[in-house]
Order: structure tokens, then sequence, then C-alpha cells
């Protein structure tokens, strides 16, 4: 599983796919406060919407609905299977 | 216990204090703690919150006892924050609060069993039906509360570098970034993290329950509508119109019964009162000035019940997401849009409401660029010098006139907050990163007190400030006394020798010293100039504000120059209009910013760039429509 496993930036993620937390990007600023909002590895991830104007995009861990712009989206590593 | 929560990170950056009396008849201080992610903290707001409970500030006790009110919708994330400050060892009640929107998606508790596993009270309430209060108080009467037994399970290696700390809040900290005494890990901290989640999660297995997997998401299918590509922006455009067109419309109302108050009261002291510079003062000075600040007090209330309806429900934070983008461009985010709208009926409100802004770099920004925008203090001036400016306008092209000034107004705001983008560059670790609230039914109680709540600091300033610069204003256009004729008296009192003497400094933009005593009277609020030069030209009270703006209108376009060409030509109206578009010219807008910056250099500042951006603005014009030719 761990081999084929595909991994890619949330910013790409389409809406309304569950994804989960892979890691962040090296050097990811504020990672800290990005798990203190609950996004850790492991954890179940989806994108709701964009923006109207297109950036940022609505994104929710657990029952948290956050905005995130996409470059700040850049930054974290979501990958599609679920080990669960 | 009546507090003012916000449903907006972020909001309650001020203290909030209040009391009340225990079971016993005891009187207990309560203070209310902006909301926060974490011990860790990352604003000014959430750095209020650890210096607090850690009793770092000098200013505040470190509290006996700490209210925990945790959102049931989302526990878990709440107790993240909820844990750190259980583990302090101060004693705690936990709140679960907002029970009802738990319900609805499904949640409910086992308070007792969460409870006996942290060994403090927990409480199931819904504050916005007063449910839960009466057993908080209870509590908080009891003197024997407990702290908290809850530790999350740490690993070996990180409990022996913690044996050499005796401080319990060590674990929170002992990676702390900018602290002396700890060095900073992010590894580790990354790793205490993911902890305490797990620990969190662990605690909430047996005591919440998921009794509908499938039930329904009101917040959901709320935002569905709300933020959709097409009909979200439209419903955003549209309830903003709506509210603009009541400040406008509606407030007209209680303005005029407040205008008529202090015009009934000046009559009231003119009748009983002997003439002399007494009465003068008291009429022209104190109730002429006061009264002028005072008529904005229903705009200001209807602005705020509005922003408060919206932050009370979450929609406010679902408007900063649509715009963000648009923020973007000034390198400003979301957060910014709102106290910036609001800035157009009163930049006082708006700059008050930049305090929803976690960084204290947009926040600056945000204040700095607010006044730039066209309140409904420069309405006045903008009424009376576009028909000056163009006598045979049809109402659609004044209104394209005004609309054009409030565009102009507008691109000042994203020019200058992208110069101060650049300028105040530093490296920046702001998170645009924003919780998007779930809705929740809005509590006109705590709508009403915020409301008071600024109505009251709003009046206060009109009580001082205003009252005080409106006496020195009257004060230097009385003396020295000179003349019977009010005119004469104007030219030769301090006021008009001030007029003069800046006479050589204001020509270049097609003013005389008499629009030079209204630019500086006016310095203390724009609406001034109509009423300077209503004096300075000597117009008699008409019947209504109409007529006697009407009979302004006629004095000032009859105003000659000493050489007899006329002083209120096109070129100068429109000079004018531009300057008064920049110019920063509002003692209450000075006032607000030194309280919320803490310090003077921000508006002085701020006096300084508007005003020679207006003095620029103006100066082309002027100077630039005489090159083609116009006058």
């Amino acid at each position: 599983m761990i081999a084929d496993r595909q991994t890619f930036p949330l910013r790409d993620l389409k809406p309304n796919v569950i994804a989960v937390v892979h890691d962040f990007v090296e050097g990811t600023r504020n990672r800290i406060r990005f798990a203190e909002l609950g996004l850790l590895p492991g954890r179940e991830i989806q994108v709701l919407r964009k923006a109207p104007l297109g950036d940022p995009l609505e994104i929710q861990v657990g029952e948290t609905l956050l905005s995130i712009r996409k470059r700040e989206a850049e930054s974290i590593v979501v990958s599609l299977d679920h080990e669960s | 216990m009546r507090q003012k929560v916000a449903n907006y990170p972020g909001v309650t950056v001020e203290r909030k204090e209040g009391w009340f009396l225990d079971q016993h008849g005891q009187k207990q201080r309560i203070l209310d703690l902006p909301g926060a992610y974490s011990l860790n903290a990352t604003s000014p707001d959430e750095e209020i919150l650890r210096d607090v409970i850690l009793g770092r500030r000098e200013d505040t006790p470190k509290p006996d006892v700490v209210v925990c009110v945790v959102d049931a919708s989302n526990a878990e994330r709440h107790f993240f924050l909820a844990t750190q400050i259980m583990e302090l060892g101060i004693p705690t009640i936990v709140v679960l609060n907002m029970t009802d929107i738990a319900k609805t998606k499904g949640i409910e508790f086992d308070p007792q069993k969460l409870s006996d596993s942290l060994g403090v009270p927990v409480i199931l309430s819904n504050a916005s039906a007063r449910e839960g209060i009466p057993q908080l108080r209870v509590e908080l009467s009891n003197a024997e509360l407990k702290a908290s037994k809850h530790r999350v399970p740490l690993p070996e290696e990180l409990l022996a570098k913690l044996q050499k700390s005796e401080e319990p809040e060590d674990v929170h900290f002992l990676y702390e970034p900018n602290h002396p005494d700890h060095e900073f890990d992010e590894e580790w901290q990354d790793k205490l993290v993911a902890l305490r989640y797990g620990a969190v999660r662990e605690l909430f297995r047996d005591v919440s329950y998921k009794i509908d997997e499938g039930a329904r998401n009101p917040t959901e299918e709320i935002d569905r509508f709300a933020l959709h590509p097409v009909f979200g922006p439209i419903l955003g455009l549209g309830i903003m119109v709506g509210i603009f067109y009541l400040i406008f419309s509606f407030a007209s109302i209680p303005m005029d019964a407040i205008d008529a108050t202090f015009a009934w009261l000046g009559e009231q002291v003119g009748n009983f009162m002997p003439e002399g510079d007494l009465r003068d003062l008291i009429t022209d000075g104190i109730i002429a000035g006061v009264g002028g600040v005072v008529i904005f007090l229903p705009q200001i209330l209807i602005l705020f019940f509005f922003i408060g309806l919206m932050e009370d429900t979450g929609y406010l934070s679902r408007i900063a997401f649509m715009m963000d983008r648009l923020m973007s461009w000034v390198g400003l985010s979301g957060k910014s849009f709102l106290p910036l709208l609001s800035s157009y009926a009163c930049a006082v409100p708006g700059i008050m409401g930049a305090r929803t802004i976690e960084s204290p770099k947009d926040r600056l920004i945000t204040i700095l660029v607010a006044p730039l925008t066209s309140c409904s203090a420069r309405l006045p001036v903008y009424l009376l010098l576009i028909p000056a400016m163009a006598p045979n306008l049809s109402p659609l092209q004044k209104t394209g006139a005004m609309l054009g000034l409030y565009v102009l107004g507008t691109a000042g705001v994203f020019l200058f907050a992208a110069i101060f983008n650049k300028v105040f560059k530093r490296e920046s670790s702001t998170l645009a990163v924003m919780e998007l609230p779930t809705y929740k039914r809005p509590s006109l109680q705590s709508i009403g007190l915020q409301m008071w709540e600024r109505g009251k600091i709003f009046l206060r300033r009109a009580g001082t400030v205003i009252l005080g610069i409106s006496i020195i204003l009257w004060a230097l256009e009385t003396y020295p006394k000179t003349s019977d004729d009010p005119t004469e008296q104007l030219a030769n009192s301090f006021a008009g020798k001030v007029g003069h003497a800046i006479e050589p400094l204001i020509e270049p933009l097609g003013y005389d010293w008499k629009i030079g005593i209204g630019l500086v009277t006016s310095f203390a609020a724009r609406e001034v100039f109509v009423s300077a030069m209503a004096v300075t030209y000597h117009v008699e009270e008409g019947d209504d504000d109409d007529s006697t703006m009407q009979a302004l209108l006629a004095k000032i376009q009859d105003a000659k120059r000493r050489d007899g060409t006329p002083v209120f030509t096109p070129l100068t109206c429109l000079s004018l209009l531009v300057f008064y578009v920049f110019a920063m010219q509002c003692m209450s807008t000075v006032a607000i910013v030194k309280r919320e910056t803490n310090s003077w250099r921000w508006p002085l500042f701020q006096i300084g760039y508007m005003t020679a951006a207006a003095w620029i603005a103006a100066f082309m014009v002027y100077q630039g429509g005489k090159l083609l030719g116009f006058t």
C-alpha cells in the first residue's frame, strides 16, 4: 500500500473528495499552528469549495471549517488512500 | 453575568470585565479573555489570553478559577486549548456551550463521565438560550474548586527534560519561540500537538456520542447558497447595499429628531440667557458643535446592529472569505474588508472594527487607510460643492459626480494600502488561515449590549474631545473682538488670521483665505466646512436645511475675490472636492486611532500623509486644469 500511495499538495485536491493529511512540505511556516487547528497527519480532510474569486479554499478537518489560501494549501501534502 | 461574545475569532481583543454575586453574596470579578487556538500564542489577542492565565501581566492578577467555554459542536478542537489550560494547575470549570448546535450535528455528551475523567465540573449550556447559567453560578460559588488531574501522556524523553523545570506551564512552553529560557524545537512541539490531539480523542471516546450519523448539516446547507460562485456574491452585495440604504434612509428619521432637539435646546438657551459671550459659547460653540457629531449616533448604531448580527450568526467570516482574494491584491486579507466597508458610513466604527484582524501589520494598514473611504461626514461637503461646481447638472449627472468621488476615495484606499504594504514589509509569518464558524442563531441580547457599548464610547467622546474642540474653535472665531459685523469679526479673529496666514499655502489649489477658514475649522470634522462657509458668507437661517443650503449656494456663487473674479469657479470647487476626498479632517478619527494604536505616532502620521495626498491631488487638479484652459 505504502509503495503506490499517491501524495500531492492540498491545493490540487478536488472539491468534496475525502483525503488524508500526509505531511507538510519542508520548511512550512506556521506548521505548528496548522497542527493546532487539527491539520495533523492521518486526519481526514476535504476541500468543500473555492471562494467565488477562485481563492481561498474552504476546507473541512474534523468539525472545523477553515478558509485557507492556495499558497498555504501548497505546503500541505495529502494522499487519497485510507489506512483505516 | 453579561459579556460580549462574538462568533468571529479574535473579536474580543479588548479586556471585558464584569462582576456577579455568588450564592454567598460575595462579589466576584469576571474577566472575558479573547478566544485562542492554543496557549502557544501567534497573535496579540492570543498573547493576552496566555499572559493573563499565566499571571504574566502586571495589570491583571492571576485568575483563581478559569472557566473554559468550549464549543460543543467542535469539542475536540476546542479541548486542545482547554486541556492545555487544565494542566496548568489552576482550578477549572468546563462549560460545553452551544449544545443545541451540537445536537443538530447529532452529537451528545455525558457530562458526568467527562467530569469524572477530568476531575473538574462540566456544565452543558446553551448560552443564547441562557441554559446552564444557574449551574455555572453554583459552581463558581464553590470555594473548593480543584485543578484538573488530566495530563497528556508524555514520552520518557520529554519527561526527562521536564524534570529540570518546576513550572507546570513548561510543558507548553519548553519550546516557546522567542522565550529567553526556552529553546524552540519545532519537531518536539509538533509531536506535542499530535500527542495532545490523541489524548483529547481518547478522552471523548467514552463521553460523546454521535447519535445520528446522517444528521443534517445546516451550516453546509446554508453555505452551499451563501458561498455559491454566483449567488454568494450577489447575496453579499445585496446585504451590503441594504445596510447602506438603511443607514442613509432610515437613519434620517432619528437624525432629524436629534437635529431638532439640539436646535430646540439652542433656542431655549437663547431665550433664557442674556445676550453675551457665554450664551454664544453655549449655543454656537457647545450645542452646535456637540450636536453636529451626536447626529451621527443613529447611523453608528444601525451599522453596529448589522455588524453585530453578521458577526453573531457567523456570516461575517463568509464575507471575509469571499473578499479575501480582492484584498490580497494589496497585501491584506479578507479580514480587512469589513472594517473598510464600515468606514464608508463612518471611519470611527470601521477603525474599531479593525480589531478583528489578527495580524498587527494588516490591522495597522487597515486603520491607516480607513479614513480615505468617503464617509458620511463628507456628504454635506459634496452636496454643497457639486452644485456649486456645475449648477446645471441633471440629478443623474450629480449622482455620477458623487459616485466619481466615492471611486476616487476607494482608489486611494487601495493605492495607499499597496504602498504601506510595500513600506512596512518585513519577514511576516502572517497566517491567512481563518476559521469559518458554524452558523448560529444570533443573540439579540449580545448584539444590543455591543450597540450600547459602542454608543456609549461614541457619546463619551462627543462629550469630551468634540466638546473641547468646539469650545476652542468658537473662541478662535470670536476673539479678539473687533467688530459687530460677523464677516469683519471673522476676518480679524484668530481663525481669520489663521485663514490669511495659510493663504499662500492654499492659493496654488485655487482657494482664498475664507476657504482657508473653512479648511482650518473643518479640521475637527469635515461637515464643519459647510457651517463655516455659512458663517463666513453670513447666511440667514432658512426655514429648513434645504433652503439654508440653497441660500448658501447662492451666496458662494456670488462670492468675489479682491480682483472681482468669482471665488468658487468650477475648477476651485473640483479642487476642493478632491481635497476633501483625501484629507483627514476628523478629530474623532484622530482620537480613535490614538486609542486603537496606543500612540500619537500613527494618528500624526495619518494626518501628515492624508493632508499631503489631499494637497498634491488638489494641486494637480487645479494647476492641471488651468493648463488645460479650464477656470
